[in-house]
C-alpha cells in the first residue's frame, strides 16, 4: 500500500513540474504596434440617436472616437463636422469644458479633437466620447413623420511609417567571388502599418554606376488606401470639413520621405502643389520611386541596412445614422 | 543471501569489465589519427554572443560577437618545419553590417578600424601527436550602435564572420615502383603496382587517390584530390584580396585553384613534371581535380621496390558563419 502511494505521489510531482500552466505573458518588446489598416474610428452608440424621436424633443448623439492607428492626432489636427437637416433638427453644440482633448466651434458645427495612437503603454489607442445635444423641430403640418439623418464627417491629419531592413547588395549578379551576408529581394507587407494608407510592397533594385564604381539602391514603393475613407492632401483637413468649396486636386494626394541608413533618398513626387511634390493615388493605389543618388561603393560587401518610409496625408470619412421624427398626434 | 546483498555491485563490475574489454571506454588518440579529417579552421558563435534579441534602451549599444575558433586540421605542423606558420593574410573578420550604423569596433578590447583579427596571433597550431585536438582560441569583436541613428522600431542586422587562411594538404603514401611489371620470368616481387586510395589528411582538401602507370621510359602518377570541407578554395596568390581592407576584390578566376607545391619520389622532386598546371596551379571542377606527374625510370634498378611518394598541396581557404540579431528600439521615459 505504501509503495502505491509513493508511486502516485511521484507521478503527481512529475505532472506538476511538467505543466507550465497559465497564460503565457507577452513581453512588452514583443508587442507589434505597426500593423492593421485602421486610423481613426467613429462609432455612433446604440440609441444615440434613438431610432424614433418625437418632434420638438431633445435627443443625444453620442460618438465614440478611437485612434486605432499608430500616429498621434495632435492638437487641432482632428475635426468632426456634424451634419443635420437644419429645417428639422437643431444642433446645440456645447463647449466641452474640462476636456483638453475635445473642443468645439459652434458657429461652424465642428468638434476639434486630438487623440494619441497606439503605444506600448496603450496598445489599443486613445478613446474619447463626444456627447452632442440635438433637438428635433416640427415635421410640418402635412406629415406624420419624417426620416432624417445625422452625418459625422471626420477629417484629420495622419501618416504612415514603415521601418524595415533591406539588403544593400553590391554584387547583385554574383560576379565577384565574395561571401554575401544577404541577397537583395522584394519585400511584401500584408498586415499594414497601423494606418489606413498602407505600404504593400517594396521592390529593390541596385542600379550600377559604372563610371564611379558605385551602386545606387533604388526602391519602388507600392502604396494603397486600405481604409474606408478618402485620402486628402496634408494640411487640408480643416478645409475639407467645412463649407468651403473643394478642389478635386486636393483629394488622393500624399507626400513621402524615404531614408536608407537615415540618409534621405531622392524620390520622384510627380504632382506639384504650392512648390511641394506629392503622389496621386489612382483607384486607391500608387507607387513612388526613390533612389540613393550618391551611391554606395561597390567594393563594400553586401550588408543589411534599415529602410524607413514616412507618408504624410490627411484622411476623411463619414458615418451616419438614420432616425425618424414622429409627429405628436393630439386627438 | 549474498546475491541479494551484493548483487548490484557484482552487476556493475561485470558491466565495467565488458566496457573495457570491448573498447567502449574512450582511449587516448594515437598520433597518426591527428592527420585525418576534412576540416581546417572551424568557428562557432559562443552562446548569446551576440544574443538573439537586444533591447536598445541606451544611447549607445554595444553588440558583442564572440567566436570560438578551433584548428581541426594538421597545419601548421608543430614539428620543426620553418615555413609552417600563419602569415598576415590569414585573418578572421566580421562583415555584413551597415557601416553607417555600426562604428567604433574593438577586437579583444583593442580599438580597430575594421573588425579583423590575425590568425597568427592566436593559439591555433594544427593537430599533432602532442596536441591531438588541435589549437583552440576565442576572439571577441564588439561593435557600437549609436541608437539615435536608428529610427525604426525593429532592426534585424546580420553579422557574417569569415575566416580566410592558407593551408597545406600533405600525404605520404607508400607506392610500389616496378620497372618491369609485365616481366615473363615470373620472379617473386616485393610489391605489386596498384592504385592507392587515401582517406583524409587533416585538411579540407583531401588527396583521394593515386593511380600509377608504368610506361616504357617513365612512371606516371595520376594524383586525384577533392575539396571535402564546407568552404571555398582560393588561389594562394590572391588570398590577400579576401581582406575587407584590400583594394582588390576576389574574382571568379581566383576561386578553385590549388597549387601543387611539392611532389617527391624517393626524395627526388618531380614537381616540375606535373601537368596540367598553369604556373603551378590546378583548377578544381565540381570540387575535384587531378594532376599527372612523372619520373624517369632508373636504368640501374630492375626490380620492384617500395618507396614513399610525398605530395603537398597548398591553397587558400574561406569559411563563414553568420547570425542575425533583432534590435528592438523601445522608447524609454
Amino acid at each position: 500500500m505504501e509503495k502505491k502511494y509513493l508511486i502516485i505521489i511521484l507521478i503527481m510531482i512529475f505532472l506538476v513540474a511538467g505543466c507550465k500552466g497559465g497564460k503565457k505573458q507577452t513581453l512588452i518588446s514583443d508587442i507589434e504596434l505597426q500593423k492593421g489598416f485602421d486610423g481613426l474610428t467613429i462609432e455612433l452608440l446604440k440609441n444615440a440617436p434613438p431610432p424614433t424621436i418625437f418632434e420638438n424633443s431633445p435627443f443625444p448623439v453620442i460618438i465614440k472616437l478611437q485612434n486605432k492607428g499608430v500616429r498621434d492626432i495632435k492638437k487641432d489636427e482632428g475635426v468632426l463636422s456634424i451634419g443635420v437637416e437644419k429645417d428639422y433638427v437643431k444642433l446645440n453644440l456645447g463647449a466641452f469644458e474640462d476636456n483638453d482633448k475635445i473642443s468645439s466651434k459652434p458657429e461652424e458645427d465642428k468638434v476639434i479633437f486630438s487623440l494619441d495612437g497606439k503605444s506600448l503603454i496603450n496598445p489599443v489607442g486613445e478613446q474619447e466620447i463626444v456627447e452632442l445635444n440635438l433637438e428635433t423641430k416640427n415635421v410640418g403640418a402635412q406629415s406624420e413623420s419624417r426620416i432624417s439623418n445625422v452625418f459625422v464627417v471626420a477629417c484629420y491629419e495622419y501618416g504612415t511609417k514603415l521601418g524595415t531592413e533591406i539588403c544593400v547588395d553590391t554584387d547583385i549578379h554574383n560576379l565577384k567571388a565574395r561571401q554575401k551576408a544577404c541577397n537583395a529581394k522584394d519585400l511584401a507587407f500584408s498586415n499594414g502599418q497601423g494606418a489606413p494608407v498602407a505600404i504593400t510592397k517594396i521592390e529593390t533594385d541596385m542600379l550600377p554606376d559604372i563610371d564611379n564604381n558605385k551602386i545606387k539602391p533604388h526602391f519602388i514603393i507600392h502604396i494603397e488606401n486600405k481604409g474606408n475613407g478618402e485620402v486628402i492632401m496634408s494640411g487640408s483637413y480643416d478645409k475639407i470639413c467645412s463649407e468651403k468649396s473643394l478642389d478635386y486636386k486636393e483629394f488622393n494626394l500624399l507626400s513621402a520621405k524615404v531614408f536608407l541608413s537615415e540618409i534621405e533618398l531622392e524620390c520622384i513626387l510627380p504632382r506639384e502643389v504650392d512648390g511641394k511634390g506629392f503622389i496621386k493615388l489612382k483607384d486607391k493605389k500608387s507607387i513612388v520611386r526613390c533612389t540613393l543618388n550618391k551611391g554606395i561603393d561597390e567594393n563594400l560587401g553586401s550588408y543589411i541596412a534599415p529602410l524607413r518610409v514616412e507618408l504624410s496625408y490627411g484622411y476623411t470619412f463619414t458615418v451616419s445614422r438614420e432616425f425618424t421624427i414622429e409627429k405628436i398626434l393630439e386627438y | 543471501m549474498i546475491y541479494k546483498k551484493y548483487g548490484k555491485y557484482i552487476f556493475l563490475l561485470i558491466l565495467l569489465l565488458a566496457l573495457v574489454g570491448c573498447n567502449l571506454l574512450p582511449t587516448a588518440k594515437r598520433g597518426s589519427e591527428a592527420f585525418t579529417g576534412t576540416e581546417g579552421i572551424v568557428m562557432n558563435f559562443l552562446p548569446n554572443r551576440p544574443p538573439d534579441k537586444i533591447i536598445a534602451d541606451a544611447t549607445q549599444l554595444e553588440i558583442p560577437i564572440m567566436i570560438e575558433v578551433r584548428n581541426r586540421g594538421a597545419f601548421p605542423s608543430s614539428e620543426e618545419r620553418a615555413f609552417d606558420r600563419w602569415n598576415e593574410n590569414d585573418i578572421i573578420f566580421v562583415s555584413g553590417f551597415d557601416p553607417i550604423l555600426f562604428l567604433d569596433w574593438k577586437v579583444d578590447d583593442r580599438s580597430e578600424d575594421t573588425p579583423k583579427a590575425l590568425i597568427g596571433r592566436r593559439s591555433l597550431d594544427g593537430k599533432g601527436p602532442l596536441n591531438p585536438e588541435g589549437g583552440y582560441d576565442t576572439i571577441e569583436f564588439v561593435g557600437t550602435l549609436y541608437v539615435d541613428n536608428l529610427k525604426i522600431d525593429r532592426f534585424k542586422p546580420s553579422f557574417l564572420v569569415t575566416a580566410c587562411y592558407h593551408y597545406f594538404t600533405r600525404a605520404n603514401p607508400t607506392i610500389c615502383i616496378d620497372p618491369e611489371p609485365y616481366s615473363l620470368t615470373g620472379e617473386k616481387k616485393v610489391c605489386q603496382v596498384e592504385d592507392i586510395t587515401l582517406s583524409s589528411q587533416g585538411a579540407p582538401i583531401a588527396i583521394t587517390k593515386v593511380e600509377e602507370e608504368i610506361l616504357k621510359e617513365s612512371i606516371q602518377f595520376r594524383i586525384h584530390f577533392k575539396n571535402l570541407g564546407n568552404g571555398e578554395v582560393i588561389k594562394l596568390d590572391s588570398l590577400n584580396k579576401c581582406s575587407p581592407d584590400s583594394d582588390e576584390i576576389l574574382d571568379r578566376k581566383d576561386i578553385d585553384l590549388v597549387k601543387i607545391s611539392n611532389v617527391r619520389v624517393s626524395g627526388g622532386s618531380i614537381t616540375g613534371s606535373c601537368k596540367p598546371t598553369d604556373q603551378g596551379y590546378v583548377r578544381l571542377f565540381e570540387n575535384e581535380g587531378f594532376v599527372i606527374c612523372s619520373m624517369p625510370k632508373r636504368d640501374d634498378v630492375k626490380t620492384a621496390y617500395n618507396t614513399p611518394l610525398f605530395i603537398e598541396l597548398e591553397y587558400g581557404y574561406r569559411t563563414s558563419i553568420s547570425k542575425t540579431v533583432e534590435i528592438i528600439n523601445v522608447p524609454t521615459g
